[in-house]
């Protein structure tokens, strides 16, 4: 079996992952900031580390504004329906993942915000970082509390210019929200120098940890209400939840193996670098890009980007039958609209969606071709 | 979570996160502390963690822990 879907969660783990959530579930798993027995304070110093980890990796100057959530998803809920307030407007780009517009619809729908989308990719001609913000700029109104954007599409290679997007925010004094769900632990990134207010991060994907945990980084002053309420393990006396971070949305207990199994893949991320990463996953992209340029009757959606993922559809064969038929010959990879209807229809793909090949660190160029003869033996068929 | 030297007298921190850091603040300065559990020693909050500290350096480490921004305060009745 050749694993391509990466841009869906990285597999298999890297062995480092797989020991520290045995070692987790098996040495000294207690729950942490609970009770004061050597397992429970053990935990506790082993998630405290987690957050040193991921702040320091995303250039946050306070581990404690690292607050561990199930996943990418929840932190988008998080950051949304904790910061935004009736009648606040926010923009979000024509590239989003459903985990940003289902939460936005639904606030809307029930009449909590009004959102608008701007453009930040073209198929038709590419946008520059200066042409992105002029179209935010333009879609800004009175009451516009935050921009949302994803870093890195999950159906393309196309990235949008956070630092600059940043920027603008912070000018205008808008909340800055980024969805680095495909970008994290693949591309680099940071809270400070971007100038991001809240990003939201999976555990399982580009940071090589298991699922089941995620984070939502705050900038300074940020403060959100929790999503959900409950033990945060002090003041438990007081009926509210703690007014400091990360307490104040982390009610219940943490998935403590799997912050284990985050912990040791950012460890096993910044020994071989994100800039490594980076260049080995669109090497290989490329790779396949130059095979799949000359197939017949394949298109390829937003080719001038460079990345480690890459979207095609065929006018012979649905995207679905082009899976099931990899499938067969023992490739992993995806089709259909990838939860990113809004993104499919931005690069116009066909009714039925499109294939997606997101390769990972640990794939090989040997593996990159045979899976472009597979898709040309398929296509011919 | 070890102590080198622990008597006596103990700051309110909070949570354990905060615990954790302060004890780390105060161990960059060569002040040696342990987190101690001390619920309903603070008037109706439940449970909270605090840091226990040799007396002789109690006022060293609030400095320290002021000095950073960290919020404590001593503990009544552990001296």
């Amino acid at each position: 079996m050749i694993y391509l879907d990466h841009a869906a969660t990285t597999f298999p783990k890297p062995k480092e992952v797989v020991e520290a959530v045995s070692e987790c579930l098996s040495v000294w798993g207690g729950n942490p900031g609970r009770g004061s027995h050597r397992l429970s304070l053990e935990a506790a110093e082993r998630i405290y580390a987690a957050r040193e980890e991921a702040a320091a990796f995303f250039d946050c100057p306070d581990p404690l504004r690292v607050v561990f959530t199930p996943g990418a998803t929840y932190s988008i809920n998080l950051a949304l329906k904790g910061l935004l307030n009736y009648g606040d407007h926010l923009l979000c780009s024509n590239l989003e993942h459903n985990a940003v517009l289902r939460p936005l619809e639904r606030l809307r729908k029930e009449g909590r915000i009004t959102y608008g989308v701007f453009c930040a990719y073209d198929p038709d001609r590419p946008l520059s970082a200066e042409e992105i913000c002029k179209n935010i700029e333009q879609k800004i109104k009175r009451n516009t509390r935050m921009v949302i954007c994803t870093h890195a599409s999950n159906i393309c290679s196309a990235t949008l210019p956070i630092e600059a997007i940043g920027s603008l925010c912070r000018k205008r004094g808008i909340l800055f929200c980024v969805d680095a769900a495909q970008s994290a632990g693949r591309i680099p990134l940071s809270v400070t120098r971007m100038k991001i207010d809240a990003l939201c991060l999976p555990g399982h994907k580009g940071l090589l940890g298991p699922a089941g945990c995620g984070a939502l980084i705050l900038g300074k002053g940020i403060l959100p209400k929790p999503l959900v309420e409950g033990g945060s393990g002090y003041r438990s006396l007081l009926p509210d939840m703690p007014v400091e971070l990360p307490e104040r949305c982390e009610a219940g207990t943490l998935p403590v193996p799997a912050i284990a199994g985050l912990c040791a893949g950012l460890e096993v991320v910044k020994r071989i670098g994100v800039e490594a990463i980076e260049k080995k996953e669109t090497e290989l992209t490329e790779a396949l890009k130059a095979r799949l340029v000359q197939v017949p009757g394949l298109k390829l959606y937003a080719p001038e980007q460079k990345g480690g993922v890459l979207l095609f559809s065929s006018d012979q064969r649905p995207a679905t039958e082009i899976g099931e038929e990899l499938n067969a010959r023992g490739f992993c990879v995806r089709t259909g609209f990838h939860c990113a209807a809004l993104a499919h229809k931005t690069l116009r793909t066909p009714q039925g969606g499109a294939v997606r090949v997101s390769p990972g660190y640990g794939n090989t160029i040997e593996e990159i071709s045979s899976l472009a003869d597979a898709i040309e033996e398929i296509l011919h068929a | 979570m070890e102590a080198k030297q622990t008597s006596g007298c103990a700051i309110a921190l909070g949570s354990l996160n905060r615990a954790i850091r302060a004890r780390d603040l105060l161990a960059s300065a060569a002040l040696f502390s342990k987190i101690i559990k001390a619920d309903g020693k603070l008037s109706n909050q439940g449970c909270f963690y605090a840091l226990e500290v040799p007396c002789a350096s109690l006022k060293k480490a609030l400095d320290l822990l002021r000095r950073a921004g960290i919020k404590g305060q001593v503990l009544p009745g552990r001296k």
